[in-house]
């Protein structure tokens, strides 16, 4: 976890947030990755989440689950993945924190999975549709790894479960910014009281994720937050421009960076 | 045998106050709770409402009410003089085609919607395969007054495109599916989806004994009536507890239903029936227990048809209903302590079944309910003679004849 201990560490001294922007591997196409990751490194987010595609991804909304879609059909493998990012981790310092279903991690292995995602050189990983309650081998083994395991926090998590949610998590806890689905807008739900009553149970960092798109979003997430997820924005704006897709997210990132908070 | 009320806790346990772990939402290792953290207030909302609604006796008694006068339960058992004769074995067919919208799905809805209503939800969605589900959810919906929407694949708009216009003509509103394979499984992802926007004010009326947990244990009660009221009739009119109880496999829900109140007779031999649909060959079949590896699909642990890194592997059946790569965790459990044996049967077979039963015995059953026929006689023709046998026919086949009429072609 040295990485996303150090990413949040350095934001903290600076008293700055950070940007966490979420990719599909294999979308638009596998060749893309490296590209994209170079290109989101160059904007210094806090780390870059690089989700795995699966073929059932409840929890996302049609834009990532469309990329998932089409990141499959074009043969991406999580073997092949785990094969870019070996070459991607030596260029670039910044946290690589997987997004991988709990289908696939069992599929793969549980803890021999994380071993050798880590091995590849991922830093962190988020279950979003983890049973908590088969996750025990999981979190040992990430702890052994000193790498993170950001568990989900939601606008109606009870207050028992948020203290199990906190404690289970290492490197940093996800707080979802609303109920509902990536993509889909609204108001923030209430984010900044929610940060605090994580931090009453542990002194961790927070991201807060869904529903993000622009940088009055990420403003208002980040007000007490140390980071700010943002995915379906990334997806469509590889959408719109794969035949730069890379450009095209350093722009994203570059104007998302406007709302993050910096020392006054 | 509409459910007397000192029934709905004994034998099988449903609602599984006998077994803490079913409470917890294990069935043996499988089952659990793989969902995104926002539907976990919903579920633990659900499973409370459920286990107070169970214990209500005004709950009860409206949804047996409803169950005898609006569903026509008990459906009968019938006597299967011809096809016992042909095959050496005395069979007796459990007629869910008789229940109202003509399947089993329609115990499982009038509980769920009964249930959406006490806990106040303003709005259902359901998923649905053949259309059976959607069918009931739609016709409870109706009955009850709360607007139903459901989510089908286009693929299974086009073979069930009667069904599409029964669910449109009890109210519903149908939504086509057109991610992925366009059949049941992404239905279910869509429905899934809408909950999570939605989990507030709205009810997502499940329809077999899948997904995350308190669902298997919903469905299981609702559809346990199946085999509460056959032990009643078996014994009443064939004298004694069946050799063997066949039923067909999709999810499993109309099995469990009828399989749940035999599970502690050792002397019941039961018999699950998957889809072997085309030829053993990955995406060629449905049939997730004799094929399939233990997995995640759908907020469970169960097994499941997927490739080496854990994609959910596309599935065929002849059968709408069958045509899914995932099932029950209380299936996976039985598979695993041999409590019920799986075993397949091919949309040929399944084709041959479905005349013979027509031809035999006047009854037309669902494409689902004609691989549960091909299976019993399979397993019979290496039993001994004059064994007790029930064949849950879980649906009729009206649904289906222009698919048959395509496929005999």
């Amino acid at each position: 976890m040295s990485r996303v201990r150090d990413s949040f560490a350095r934001l903290r001294s600076q008293q700055r947030s950070g940007l966490a922007p979420f990719i599909v591997a294999g979308h638009p196409c596998l060749e893309q990755l490296q590209p994209i990751v170079a290109a989101l490194s160059a904007a210094q987010p806090a780390l870059i989440e690089i989700g795995l595609p699966y073929s059932d991804p409840i929890a996302d909304g049609p834009v990532i689950s469309g990329a998932m879609h089409h990141a499959l059909s074009r043969g991406a493998t999580i073997a092949a993945i785990l094969e870019k990012v070996v070459r991607i981790r030596p260029t670039t310092n910044v946290p690589l924190v997987a997004m991988v279903s709990h289908a696939i991690v069992h599929r793969l292995g549980g803890a021999a999975f994380i071993d050798n995602a880590v091995e590849c050189g991922f830093d962190g990983f988020i279950i979003p549709d983890a049973d908590s309650s088969s996750l025990d081998e999981i979190t040992a083994t990430c702890a052994r790894l000193d790498v993170s395991l950001s568990m989900l926090v939601a606008p109606k998590t009870s207050p028992k479960r948020l203290e199990q949610q906190v404690r289970r998590s290492t490197g940093f806890v996800y707080l979802l910014a609303r109920a509902g689905l990536t993509g889909t807008n609204g108001s923030l739900t209430d984010v900044s009281r929610r940060v605090a009553a994580i931090r009453a149970i542990a002194d961790i960092p927070v991201a807060v994720g869904f529903g993000i798109s622009s940088a009055s979003h990420v403003r208002e997430a980040t007000q007490e937050a140390d980071a700010a997820i943002v995915g379906s924005a990334f997806v469509r704006a590889i959408d719109a421009n794969s035949d730069d897709p890379a450009a095209a997210v350093l722009r994203l990132a570059q104007e998302l960076s406007a709302g993050l908070r910096s020392p006054r | 045998m509409v459910a007397p009320r000192d029934n709905l806790a004994n034998r099988s346990a449903p609602v599984g106050q006998a077994d803490s772990s079913f409470a917890q939402g294990r069935f043996g290792a499988y089952g659990g709770r793989y969902v995104p953290e926002t539907l976990v207030f919903a579920l633990d909302e659900l499973l409370d409402a459920f286990q107070r609604a169970v214990a209500d006796p005004s709950f009860v008694s409206e949804l047996e009410g409803l169950l005898k006068t609006f569903a026509g339960r008990p459906t009968c058992l019938t006597f299967a003089a011809n096809l016992s004769a042909r095959s050496g074995a005395r069979i007796w067919l459990k007629r869910e085609d008789l229940a109202h919208t003509g399947a089993h799905k329609i115990n499982n809805t009038i509980g769920q919607v009964l249930l959406a209503k006490r806990m106040g939800k303003q709005r259902i969605i359901a998923e649905t395969g053949a259309g059976q589900h959607g069918v009931a959810t739609a016709t409870a919906c109706a009955k009850l007054g709360i607007p139903c929407e459901v989510y089908m694949g286009a693929e299974d708009m086009r073979r069930q495109s009667l069904n599409v216009f029964r669910m449109r003509m009890l109210g519903a509103k149908v939504h086509e599916v057109t991610t992925g394979s366009r059949t049941l499984k992404d239905a279910t992802n869509e429905a899934m989806r809408d909950w999570m926007s939605s989990v507030g004010d709205t009810h997502y009326v499940l329809g077999s004994v899948v997904g995350p947990h308190p669902f298997p244990l919903i469905v299981r009660y609702f559809q346990s009536v199946i085999g509460r009221e056959c032990r009643t009739q078996c014994l009443a009119q064939a004298g004694s507890l069946p050799d063997l109880i066949v039923a067909c496999i999709g999810g499993g829900s109309n099995a469990v239903g009828i399989f749940a109140p035999f599970v502690d007779d050792a002397s019941v031999e039961l018999l699950g029936i998957e889809a072997g649909g085309r030829s053993n060959t990955l995406g060629d079949h449905a049939a997730t227990l004799t094929l399939g590896s233990p997995g995640i699909l759908h907020g469970s642990f169960s097994y499941v048809l997927q490739s080496p890194e854990g994609q959910t592997a596309d599935v065929h059946s002849c059968s709408a209903g069958l045509d899914y790569p995932g099932v029950g965790p209380e299936h996976a459990m039985w598979r695993d302590s041999k409590r019920v044996r799986y075993a397949t049967c091919s949309d040929a077979q399944a084709l041959e079944a479905f005349q013979l039963l027509a031809q035999l015995e006047g009854i037309i059953p669902a494409l689902e309910s004609s691989h549960a026929v091909h299976g019993a006689l399979a397993a019979i023709s290496s039993m001994p003679r004059n064994k007790l046998v029930i064949i849950n026919i879980s649906g009729r086949g009206d649904k289906d004849i222009s698919e048959v009429v395509r496929l005999l072609a």
